[in-house]
């Protein structure tokens, strides 16, 4: 693993992200990032055979933290 | 040596019909602009020890040298030449009342080794131009760069010329003018090409390459070569600098630019990572470490040191010269291959609002995105996030890494779960990592620039990034976003506390007040008081959503040693970080530390265009000795 392939990775993953950050002065407000939309429901057949994991979320009553518990067959 | 005199402006207009040349100073810019003509260009100069222009009569005669670039310190100090300081890559400007005065003008530049252009100016009328011997003794431009592309698409070949010959172009000026950026520009076109050639990567991802590169070293080159031999034919579309183009501030960016790559290299942060690889995994789901466990704590990135040495040399992470530029339209930006600021640094970067120091975020950027393209899936990539939906299925990852990898899924998958009990699946995985990545990325980015950059320094910081953002228009609907990565960023300091969420908050009210006081004209901060004052609850539960990522960063981002490198008491290049000359004075002393120098010298309100050209010099010739 080099630079170039470290280059090429980041590249790989923000297209097919479909992210693409403005700069700081960008006056296209439209294209701000942040806190992203829900996400889109998918049909995915391909992933019907996929595993999948049920967590259960819980809050730690000291400090109020969300803890996530992978609920196991 | 001091700046002392103002600024002036020096103006050059075609005249006769276009056949001749003529000079005139102004001390103002409105009177520039009321004697404006379509063939007039213009540069602002700056008088070293009080130095004042002689009036352009119609029998007076003078000489001026243009030359550069040079640490003015280097220039004699005895010589009774009127000195001035420019922005172009002839950052020196001398100007000499009689022939002998200006033959010993000549000889001292030539003996400092610099290139030189002379006018001979009679009245206004520029009657002779003389160029030193140097532009025409520049080695040739290196074959590498004049070979063809490999792997070259034909849809693509127009974009491919233009790299081409704008890239052959900038290093055959570079060697004529600034031969210390030589050896820069080729190394990046050997990797340009190199990524370009490689089989992965879709044409039209490669075709954004190279619009991008074509973009930045357009401006690159237009800005830095523009106003030197022959002046009268090298304009710069920056306008208010056509004349002698801003070539010493684009030397400030690569001095800035190359500092945070050094940095980044030596403390080996993504070797470190990837280097994870190597290490054993955590014996508990991480999902279930409550952040009060002693895993979070950034003691992983130790565990991985001692495997660094199995990387050959090519595995290794290299230093990437990415293409520096000022602009208007970008401002602070980056990319995997470039890093801009904007044109308001030129004149105003001795204040917070338009600080340098906000490319060390830029910067970051590239860093981050460099490692999330290591741990991330694609989100077309199903196999693998089937895997990763396993592995947290199972709690079984093979290495430290892949569970570092599956934490930071999850991470991105647990901020859209909003139930209490909720399936991930390989789907919801794909969907959380298109719809979270854009706001990991800028987290992550201030929690490693807010550590590294900034020693954790939360006053600083927080005021930094409020007062640089309080200058950009249209962004008031944003407020929200950037109050939650502020207090991502302060959550930093006592995520593993009880109420840490709580005093973050406290804090960062805490912390705008100040600001506020400090810098009243600061758009956004009062939006940001008074939601943080309204919408307490709101915060609080967004920062607790947002914990795995600061948990992340705090874990596998940093380490003692790794902090240690972004800020080394001695910097590589030798010298005392935090000796500097005083303020627009010029002395022996070299800029060991740009960061550390910027947060010496940007933290006024005004911005005062002598100061920022002062420290532009500085910065320029920061590795001059």
């Amino acid at each position: 693993m080099g630079t170039v392939d470290q280059l090429l990775d980041a590249l790989e993953l923000s297209h097919a992200i479909g992210s693409r950050r403005s700069g700081h002065y960008d006056h296209d407000s439209k294209r701000s990032t942040g806190p992203a939309p829900e996400p889109i429901a998918v049909v995915a057949a391909a992933f019907d055979e996929a595993p999948y994991v049920v967590f259960r979320r819980t809050e730690d009553s000291e400090t109020g933290e969300y803890l996530f518990h992978a609920i196991r067959d | 040596m001091r700046l002392l005199g103002g600024t002036d402006y020096l103006v050059l207009r075609r005249s006769d019909g276009l056949l001749t040349h003529t000079v005139h100073v102004y001390q103002s810019f409105p009177d520039a602009l009321a004697a404006w003509t379509a063939g007039t260009r213009i540069s602002p100069i700056f008088p070293l020890d009080g130095a004042e222009l002689p009036l352009m009569t119609d029998d007076s005669v003078c000489w001026m040298l243009f030359a550069g670039p040079i640490h003015p310190e280097k220039v004699d100090q005895t010589a009774p030449t009127l000195k001035f300081l420019t922005l172009g890559l002839f950052n020196l400007l001398l100007v000499s009342r009689d022939p002998e005065e200006a033959e010993r003008a000549r000889q001292h530049v030539g003996m400092l080794g610099i290139c030189w252009e002379e006018w001979h100016v009679v009245g206004n009328r520029v009657e002779e131009r003389r160029y030193s011997d140097r532009i025409s003794a520049a080695e040739p431009i290196p074959k590498s760069v004049r070979q063809p592309f490999k792997g070259a698409a034909d849809v693509f070949n127009e974009a491919l010329r233009e790299y081409s010959v704008m890239m052959a172009t900038s290093v055959g000026r570079a060697a004529m003018f600034c031969p210390s950026l030589v050896p820069d520009l080729v190394r990046f076109d050997t990797i340009f090409r190199s990524a370009y050639a490689d089989e992965r990567g879709n044409a039209v991802v490669k075709q954004g390459m190279l619009v991008q590169v074509n973009a930045a070293l357009s401006r690159l080159s237009s800005q830095t070569f523009s106003g030197t031999s022959p002046i009268i034919e090298t304009e710069c579309h920056f306008w208010t600098h056509s004349l002698l183009g801003i070539g010493t501030a684009s030397l400030a960016l690569v001095t800035i630019r190359r500092h945070l790559e050094r940095v980044l290299v030596e403390s080996r942060l993504i070797d470190l990572v990837l280097a994870l690889k190597h290490v054993d995994p955590a014996q508990k789901q991480l999902t279930e470490l409550a952040a009060t466990d002693d895993f979070w704590r950034p003691v992983h990135l130790a565990e991985a040191l001692p495997h660094l040495e199995e990387l050959m040399p090519e595995q290794r992470d290299a230093e990437i010269p990415l293409v520096t530029f000022f602009s208007g339209r970008d401002g602070f930006h980056s990319t995997h291959w470039s890093l801009s600021g904007p044109l308001e640094l030129i004149t105003s970067c001795n204040t917070t609002a338009w600080t340098m120091l906000t490319l060390t975020h830029e910067f970051s950027h590239s860093i981050i995105e460099r490692i999330l393209g290591q741990l991330l899936p694609a989100p077309n990539n199903e196999k693998e996030l089937a895997r990763i939906t396993n592995v947290l299925k199972t709690g079984k990852a093979d290495n430290l890494l892949d569970q570092a990898r599956g934490f930071l899924c999850f991470a991105m998958w647990s901020i859209t779960a909003t139930l209490e009990e909720t399936k991930l699946t390989p789907s919801t995985l794909k969907n959380a990592i298109i719809s979270q990545y854009g706001e990991l990325d800028e987290i992550m980015t201030h929690l490693i620039d807010f550590t590294f950059f900034y020693q954790g320094k939360e006053e600083a910081y927080i005021r930094s990034i409020w007062v640089s953002w309080g200058v950009i228009p249209n962004i008031e609907r944003r407020v929200t976003e950037y109050v939650i990565r502020s207090l991502c960023v302060l959550y930093l300091a006592d995520y593993r506390r009880k109420n840490g969420a709580a005093s973050a908050l406290e804090r960062l009210s805490h912390i705008l007040k100040n600001a506020h006081a400090s810098f009243p004209a600061a758009l956004y901060i009062p939006e940001a008081l008074r939601q943080l004052d309204k919408e307490q609850e709101f915060f609080l539960t967004e920062i607790r959503k947002r914990l795995p990522y600061v948990k992340f960063a705090a874990t596998f981002l940093q380490s003692p040693d790794v902090v240690a490198a972004f800020d080394r008491e001695t910097p590589a290049a030798g010298g005392d970080k935090r000796k500097h000359s005083a303020e627009l004075h010029f002395d022996t002393n070299r800029v060991a530390d740009p960061i550390a120098f910027l947060k010496t010298f940007s933290d006024e309100t005004a911005a005062n265009a002598a100061k920022s050209l002062w420290m532009i010099q500085q910065l320029a010739f920061a590795e001059e000795v």
